[in-house]
């Protein structure tokens, strides 16, 4: 993400959707329209606090009737120590804030005959743009949606009005009505893809419900933000494994360009992590990702980084 | 994708069996397993029957349901159009071709379709050229790429 | 144009390396221009409205479900052209209603945008016709990204017809070694995490036989022939260091990515007049693996060339 370009919005209003969730509509700050997104997308937004910049992913949506308007929805979480707290506490109409451009890791699927939504809480929140652009395409769609209370329902009101017919609702405080499982699941028709969105847990039980079922992997979506990464340009040595050799990593230089110095010929092209050339084996230690490339699974793989833009903590064994 | 040899899809909750009358005991073996571990199947035969019949039945299923098909490669080709249509993906089918694969090579020059087998050169039908069979696919057309040499 | 401005134009390939491989070569965008407008402007896009008239099945391809990606091209495009070349086009917009004029080519264009019956063409077409670049739509669905629009007037050795809906493993699968290593996984996912706002080109080289812009896969056995004629004497003015500066665009509605195509040609004559490319040029296509040569077409003349390139640099 070192390379986004990004955009300068304005608050232009902010409603309490539920006690704990707020909702935020965004304009552009000379009045144009805002880029247009794909269902599921998301946008990253910098918050300059005293003690830094934190990066933030929101999906996001937009239920006013203006085209060129950004959405999000923050809850409030009980242990923030930054990003929601600050956005339920300190943003206020008309300030100006910097998000990123739309990017979508979330997309719904082209080839589903039937697409069926399972949120609990914020996780509400992916599926309103979804919902949104099946309806314009007139595709089929379902959405479970499940929270404490009526009261804790985001935007019930809006899908009940929106989308009458195709959504279920699931309060688990209320006496009578049924909890949300995922024996649901037993029911969609051949075609149906799946979305999960909820706390992890929720996703889990979801997710290992559907492959029990016979379910593909290719039909079951899920979206977890990854977790925020703040940028720390400490220095670091690292070992050749093959070689024996050890460099120190100034805090100011990156890998690529301490290995290169030292004649080893590690290829590159982009020098921001975008490209996914420069990538060398770790054999041992902790690295921080800070490219845009690697998927949650490579990073969680611990075998591989991109030498252009990530670092080690301490002390590194490259496969080298 | 079609097969050789198919193989038993552990984890469903249901199989659809479907051959035409000469392939209906390819499947028998694996009949019998769904019967010992229980899992519902439907078996059909099929003959005459139309397409809306296919149709109908595939449109039925739930998630979790699995599909065989088994025959020669019109029937095996027919069968999946109307299986994908209704909903299954590639990965909740196996198919199996019995006798001559019907293959196409598109001329680069004309697009003409030619029929091959397994021929490494053949003149195009359409404009002549000397056409060499390659392994490029064009899963939109059916058909593999015949390259003309200078 | 005179040689040295013709050399200063031209988008040298290669890096400080002495060998070539494939890679993943991209490097961001920037200034964010999916298109260039070169001297040979006019004639290009000429040629271009010509192909397109006679060979639109080779030329021009595009699924229904494209339209909506096919507009936000246009979008980009016009948007890119009045910005970048406010003396050469113009855009007048009242709401959705568009009047695009090229000045060069004294053509006036209203239509609504994105109502597609209010163009004579498809959008990807109609905008193809005012550029030079070849434009290629890839649509990203279920996971994967699918060639499922373009018009493609000077294809190097590929056809369109035949590629079109492919995905982007299945496009590239007949190029040797390019599976190697996962090159193709990494490239497919680098090409999946491209970011609107963020786009991002790359070049890629070959050299040709003769100097036609329109080496499409269909008429290869027409100009094919001239890798035959390929002599030591005539191999600075009849081969071409062919170019292609290709860029790639992430479009926010659609999640499809523009895949433009800026093809450019210069005769080896040329090309060695500045030393140092003619020395790097030399190592490299010396170097260069057979499979490689072959997969580029080069192998029917390489020993020709480097013949010349040696006497070229003698007598520097
Ligand atoms: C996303 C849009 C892209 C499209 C539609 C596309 C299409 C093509 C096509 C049609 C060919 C010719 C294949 C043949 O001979 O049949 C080709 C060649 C090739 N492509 Fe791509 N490509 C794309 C992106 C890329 C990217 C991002 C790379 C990055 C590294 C790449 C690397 C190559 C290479 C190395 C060749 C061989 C070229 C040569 O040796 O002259 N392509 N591509
Ligand atoms: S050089 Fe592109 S990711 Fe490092
Ligand atoms: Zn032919």
């Amino acid at each position: 993400m070192n390379q986004t370009s990004t955009l300068r919005v304005r608050v232009r209003n902010i409603k309490d959707e539920t006690s704990t969730i707020k909702r935020f509509t965004l304009e552009s700050m000379d009045y144009s329209k805002l880029p247009p997104y794909s269902g599921g997308s998301h946008i990253t937004t910098f918050l300059s606090l005293p003690s830094g910049t934190l990066e933030r992913q929101y999906s996001l949506f937009n239920t006013t009737l203006e085209p060129g308007l950004f959405e999000i929805a923050v809850r409030l979480a009980e242990d923030s120590t930054g990003g929601s707290r600050f956005w339920h506490q300190n943003v206020q109409a008309g300030d100006a804030l910097t998000v990123s451009f739309p990017k979508n890791y979330f997309p719904l699927s082209f080839q589903a005959k039937h697409h069926v939504f399972y949120a609990a809480g914020i996780g509400i929140t992916p599926f309103l743009s979804m919902m949104a652009e099946l309806a314009e395409k007139e595709h089929s769609f379902e959405l479970h949606y499940a929270a404490n209370s009526k009261e804790q329902c985001a935007f019930y009101e809006h899908l009940r009005t929106v989308y009458p017919d195709r959504c279920r609702f699931y309060f688990s405080n209320s006496e009578g009505t049924k909890r949300l499982s995922p024996k649901l699941l037993l029911d969609h028709r051949i075609g149906t893809h799946v979305y999960f969105c909820g706390p992890e847990r929720m996703i889990e039980d979801f997710t290992n419900a559907a492959k029990s079922y016979g379910y593909p992997s290719f039909n079951i979506h899920w979206e977890r933000f990854a977790p925020p990464v703040n940028r720390e340009h400490k220095p670091f040595s690292v070992n050749l494994q093959r070689s024996g050799r050890q460099f120190e990593v100034p805090a100011n230089t990156s890998l690529l360009d301490v290995l290169r110095k030292y004649g080893i010929n590690v290829p590159y092209s982009c020098r921001v992590g975008g490209c996914g050339t420069c990538e060398v084996k770790v054999a041992e230690g902790e690295v921080f990702h800070y490219d845009s490339f690697l998927t949650e699974e490579q990073r969680c793989s611990k075998g591989i980084m991109l030498s252009c833009v990530s670092r080690g903590k301490g002390k590194l064994v490259l496969d080298l | 994708m079609i097969r050789k040899e198919l193989s038993f899809s552990k984890g469903k909750r249901k199989f659809l069996f479907c051959a035409d009358s000469t392939e209906e005991k390819s499947l028998h073996d694996f009949v019998h397993q769904a019967m010992e571990e229980g899992i519902q199947f439907d078996f059909h035969i099929v003959g005459e029957e139309p397409d809306s019949f296919l149709d109908m039945w595939f449109n039925q299923q739930k998630m979790g349901s699995y599909l065989y098909i088994s025959g020669g490669w019109d029937f095996v080709n027919r069968v999946k159009k109307i299986a994908l249509a209704a909903g299954f993906s590639h990965e909740e089918m196996q198919m199996k071709v019995t006798g001559p694969f019907k293959k196409k090579l598109i001329c680069c020059t004309c697009h003409a379709g030619n029929p091959i087998e397994d021929e490494a050169y053949i003149t195009c039908r359409n404009c002549g050229a000397e056409l060499e069979a390659s392994t490029h696919y064009s899963p939109r057309l059916e058909a593999y790429l015949g390259y003309v040499s200078i | 144009m005179n040689s040295m401005a013709d050399l200063r134009a031209f988008p040298y390939p290669f890096g400080d390396s002495d060998v070539y491989r494939y890679s993943n070569n991209a490097i961001p965008l920037d200034p964010p221009n999916p298109i260039e407008l070169t001297d040979s402007y006019f004639d290009e896009i000429s040629l271009k409205r010509e192909l397109l008239t006679k060979h639109p099945e080779r030329c021009y391809h595009s699924a229904p479900h494209t339209l909506d990606a096919q507009w936000e091209v246009v979008d980009l495009i016009i948007d890119n052209l009045v910005t970048h070349y406010p003396d050469r086009f113009e855009l007048e917009k009242k709401d959705d209603e568009w009047v695009f004029s090229n000045v060069q080519t004294n053509e006036n264009i209203t239509f609504t945008f994105g109502d597609s019956t209010s163009l004579k063409i498809e959008p990807l077409d109609f905008i193809g016709r005012h550029v030079q670049e070849d434009l290629l739509l890839m649509m990203q669905r279920d996971g994967n990204l699918f060639l499922d629009a373009g018009q493609l007037c000077f294809p190097a050795n590929w056809s369109l017809y035949f590629d079109a809906g492919m995905s982007f493993k299945e496009i590239h699968s007949p190029i040797p070694g390019f599976k190697d290593q996962s090159l193709d996984d990494r490239i497919l996912q680098f090409l999946m995490r491209i970011e609107a706002g963020s786009p991002w080109w790359r070049k890629n080289w070959s050299l040709l036989a003769g100097n036609r812009l329109d080496t499409s896969l269909e008429t290869f056995a027409d100009w094919g022939q001239a890798r035959k004629r390929v002599t030591k004497e005539n191999a600075g003015e009849l081969v071409h260091l062919r170019v292609e500066v290709q860029k790639l665009f992430r479009l926010p509605k659609s999640n499809g990515i523009l895949f433009t195509i800026h093809s450019h040609m210069l005769p080896l004559e040329k090309f060695v007049q500045h030393p140092p490319w003619l020395e790097k040029f030399y190592s490299i296509l010396d170097e260069l693996p057979d499979f490689i040569a072959g997969y580029k077409g080069i192998s029917l003349y390489r020993k020709q060339v480097l013949e010349y390139l040696e006497e070229e640099m003698r007598k520097r």
